[in-house]
């Protein structure tokens, strides 16, 4: 049966584009006997392969996964349109890369779930998969749907879809998930979930009900059922030190975006940006010790194959050993023409001299994140960096070399006026001055600007995002300043990932009726159909404006209310107070 | 950077699964796989060091290669025999090792020597093989076989019927085709299945194509890249 099933997709692969990304057989990849485990889980990936295989949540669970006896772990990513056209001519269900197996003989299938623009490719999995794509038309038969990673800061616009969600770290949990199945893995769904909903950190959605009011804002949120919490605590790794991590990452055949061994030197940050949701949910800050770091590169290295090792966390260059860690990984690693990596770097001079430490082998670029023109601007969001800060930086990094400098902007924070707009076009020439007054022949500033997305367990939560027009209108404004290479982000966009960043449960049939339309891969410019989103709100009877563009009213129960991160909404409220008083925390 | 001190030159096969790799992704996977096999290969200068790996003629996404080679420069006296177990373990199954062998550095380059390969085509149930045999003796029989190529500058027609050396049916339903091959005229077997059934792309994909070998012409006599210094 499994080889003749393999037969006929080996039969279509000549037919799509890339067959790559669909004949799994990676290095590191773990095939395992199906008949000789208890649990069976498909880990899903709800965009293309070359995106997914860079995730380093995924590749953690894989490993912690597959390092047990009684289970396995296989791998699927959304299938690029053309195989889903495929699939569908020819009925043939979608499967997982390792073995060939059709996702609905999986007894969990685990989405990791990064971003709002990805959430179409989950129903678009499922449907493909043969699994019924709303939660409640799933029997005893079909696999349990889990979903994690950072879009659970607000799980409710997915909660028709997914039967639980892990809220928080997932190092340990997995096990526990793991371990709960398999005792109930006999009795009904409902008892399975009943189970699983007992674990700390476990969010059941069927097990709520969300009442509203008139206005449409939320009226209560409760359990339905007995015993269930009434608020969800996320789940926290306490060291990072002893916590599993990937040293034998599949090793993609072809080239995916970044083909590089990652190593998660720290999580949290102790920055506090007003915007930032990663910050918030990610809390406390927790360094991965250098001796820990330098096992990992070793093993790493020598398990993969790479010629790249890149350093992430939120803020790498706060890690407080960074500069001993790059210096202790080029001794090691420089002969070998491997070089190192820093996601993005502080605007100071201390990562100037970082960055300068990573030219060993390779020659890079450097990217930093003023986010504001403007002093006042910048106390606002709590980004502690002075025009001063970033003169200096800019001045350090002209006189070391380089002459292409990549600055992140965003535009549409709260109390942000034009003049706010302009001066990030006065910022970045008075920064090419700078590199022109120390006679660098061309320097060049490569400017991106985003729009500013409110997001749950932030000080920002109750803020209203822009109209589209006033953003398009911003947008224009440095457009027309900076002339030169400036790219932004699609106002749209901009728009649905405010929607469904804080979004209720009633965005469940919108999302449906969007993926029905045709929607899927949103966050591909060439398969984004805003026109068809609009549809599905009309549909639906939903104006997207209620979720993005109000300015919410503090007192109002908001959708995730019930999920906890560990930041408390008094100390929220307290911050956004002081915005308003203009003062940084 | 030291200097490259010797080559080592494999044969290998590229088959299954890995036959969708790109020529870039062979590349990939073998720099890593040499990577991990802890091999003293040579990089180049500059910005950006790259390994010194050399590959023969690009196989087209989809086709199988039985006898492909590769020559990679060494910065230290590396043994074949050592070279080739340590390598061996670290590909991906359908990329097989095959052989390898030390070769001086100054030995030139593949794509300089190979100049000829060999073909076989499956074909698929959907097309009749009555009158295969006619159909291409009267293909091999025209007086010119042209073909598009898309290039940098754009669309060019070339003739391949001098290309095709030899073309002729076995098994009933298979084609074996031997060719001159070069930077200048390569063939793409799909092209040919296009033109000699009158097929488009989408149906011509579904055919089988295996490079069962690719070989040094000299005097007649087909010789292995592996022999040649």
């Amino acid at each position: 049966m499994a080889n003749f099933f393999r037969e006929q997709i080996t039969e279509i692969l000549p037919l799509v584009n890339k067959p790559v990304r669909y004949i799994g057989g990676e290095i590191n990849s773990v095939l395992k006997s199906h008949s000789l485990v208890d649990v069976k889980i498909a880990l899903a990936f709800p965009d293309v392969y070359e995106i997914g295989m860079s995730y380093l949540g995924f590749k953690i669970i894989y490993e912690i996964i597959n390092s047990r006896q009684d289970c396995l772990a296989e791998r699927v990513y959304a299938p690029w349109i053309d195989m889903e056209l495929l699939l569908k001519e020819k009925n043939l269900p979608l499967f997982t890369l390792e073995s060939y197996t059709p996702l609905s003989e999986f007894d969990i299938i685990g989405f990791s779930v990064q971003y709002e623009m990805n959430y179409t490719n989950i129903l678009q999995i499922l449907e493909l998969g043969k699994i019924p794509i709303f939660a409640k038309d799933r029997n005893d038969s079909d696999p349990i749907v889990i979903a994690g990673g950072p879009c659970t800061s607000n799980p409710e616009p997915l909660a028709d879809f997914i039967d639980v969600f892990v809220i928080g770290e997932g190092e340990e949990i997995i096990n526990e998930i793991i371990d709960v199945y398999k005792e109930n893995k006999n009795k009904t769904r409902k008892e399975i979930l009943l189970a699983l909903s007992k674990l700390s950190g476990i969010y059941v959605p069927s097990f709520y009900e969300v009442k509203y009011n008139s206005d449409g804002t939320i009226s209560s949120i409760t359990p339905k059922e007995e015993n269930v919490p009434l608020k969800i605590e996320k789940r926290i790794i306490k060291d990072l030190n002893t916590a599993s991590y990937p040293v034998s990452q599949v090793v993609s055949l072809t080239e995916v975006i970044h083909d590089r061994l990652t190593i998660e030197i720290m999580r949290g940050c102790k920055r506090a940006c007003r915007f930032c949701c990663a910050g918030s949910i990610y809390r406390p800050v927790r360094e991965r010790n250098i001796e820990e770091i330098e096992k990992i590169a070793i093993e790493g290295i020598k398990n993969t194959g790479y010629n790249e090792i890149s350093l992430s966390s939120l803020c790498t260059t706060d890690h407080s050993q960074i500069k001993e860690i790059i210096e202790r990984l080029n001794t090691l690693f420089a002969p070998k023409y491997i070089s190192i990596s820093l996601p993005s770097l502080r605007v100071d001079s201390f990562s100037v001299e970082i960055a300068s430490l990573l030219q060993k082998v390779r020659k890079v670029g450097l990217t930093f994140a003023p986010e504001a023109g403007t002093q006042r601007m910048r106390d606002v969001i709590n980004k502690n960096t002075t025009e001063e800060d970033l003169m200096k930086t800019i001045h350090t990094v002209y006189s070391s070399g380089w002459d292409l400098i990549k600055l992140y902007f965003m535009i549409g924070l709260p109390t942000e006026q034009e003049e706010d707009v302009r001066e990030i076009s006065s910022t970045v020439k008075k920064a090419i001055k700078i590199g022109r007054s120390l006679n660098v022949k061309h320097p060049k500033i490569n400017v991106s600007i985003s729009s500013f997305i409110p997001k749950s367990h932030t000080v920002f939560q109750w803020e209203a995002q822009d109209k589209g027009e006033t953003l398009r209108n911003k947008i224009s404004i440095l457009r027309r300043l900076l002339q030169g290479d400036i790219k932004w982000h699609d106002v749209n966009v901009s728009l649905l990932e405010a929607v469904f960043a804080r979004g209720d449960r009633r965005l469940g049939k919108v999302l449906f009726a969007a993926y029905k339309l045709g929607c899927r891969f949103d966050s591909w410019a060439e398969h984004f159909k805003f026109l068809n989103w609009e549809k599905a709100f009309e549909e639906c009877k939903i104006d997207p404006a209620f979720y993005a563009n109000r300015k919410r009213e503090y007192e109002e129960i908001l959708p995730w209310d019930h999920i906890s991160y560990g930041v408390s909404k008094e100390g929220l409220k307290k911050e956004i107070e002081k915005v308003y008083g203009k003062t940084t925390s | 950077m030291e200097k490259p001190l010797h080559k080592i030159r494999i044969k290998y096969s590229k088959v299954d699964a890995m036959k969708f790799l790109s020529h870039l992704d062979v590349r990939n996977v073998f720099s890593k796989a040499i990577l991990r096999a802890n091999l003293p290969i040579s990089f180049s200068g500059g910005f950006n060091p790259k390994m010194s790996m050399t590959f023969s003629f690009p196989l087209p996404v989809g086709t199988e290669g039985l006898q492909e080679y590769a020559d990679f420069e060494m910065e230290k006296p590396t043994d074949a025999g050592i070279f080739f177990q340590r390598l061996q373990g670290q590909l991906p199954q359908g990329l097989n090792l095959l052989e390898a062998k030390k070769i001086p550095i100054i030995a030139k380059a593949l794509t300089v020597i190979i100049n000829f390969a060999h073909y076989e085509i499956e074909i698929p149930n959907f097309v009749d093989c009555e009158n295969l045999n006619t159909e291409v003796e009267n293909f091999m029989n025209q007086q010119a076989i042209v073909v598009d190529h898309w290039t940098k500058t754009g669309i060019k027609q070339i003739d391949i019927k001098n290309s095709i050396v030899k073309f002729t049916v076995f098994d009933g339903s298979k084609l074996r085709m031997a060719v001159n091959i070069g930077n200048e005229k390569n063939i793409r077997p799909h092209e040919v299945i296009e033109k000699l059934f009158n097929l488009p792309k989408e149906k011509s994909v579904l055919f089988k194509v295996k490079r069962t070998g690719t070989y040094v012409l000299q005097n007649s006599e087909l010789i292995d890249p592996l022999n040649i210094i």
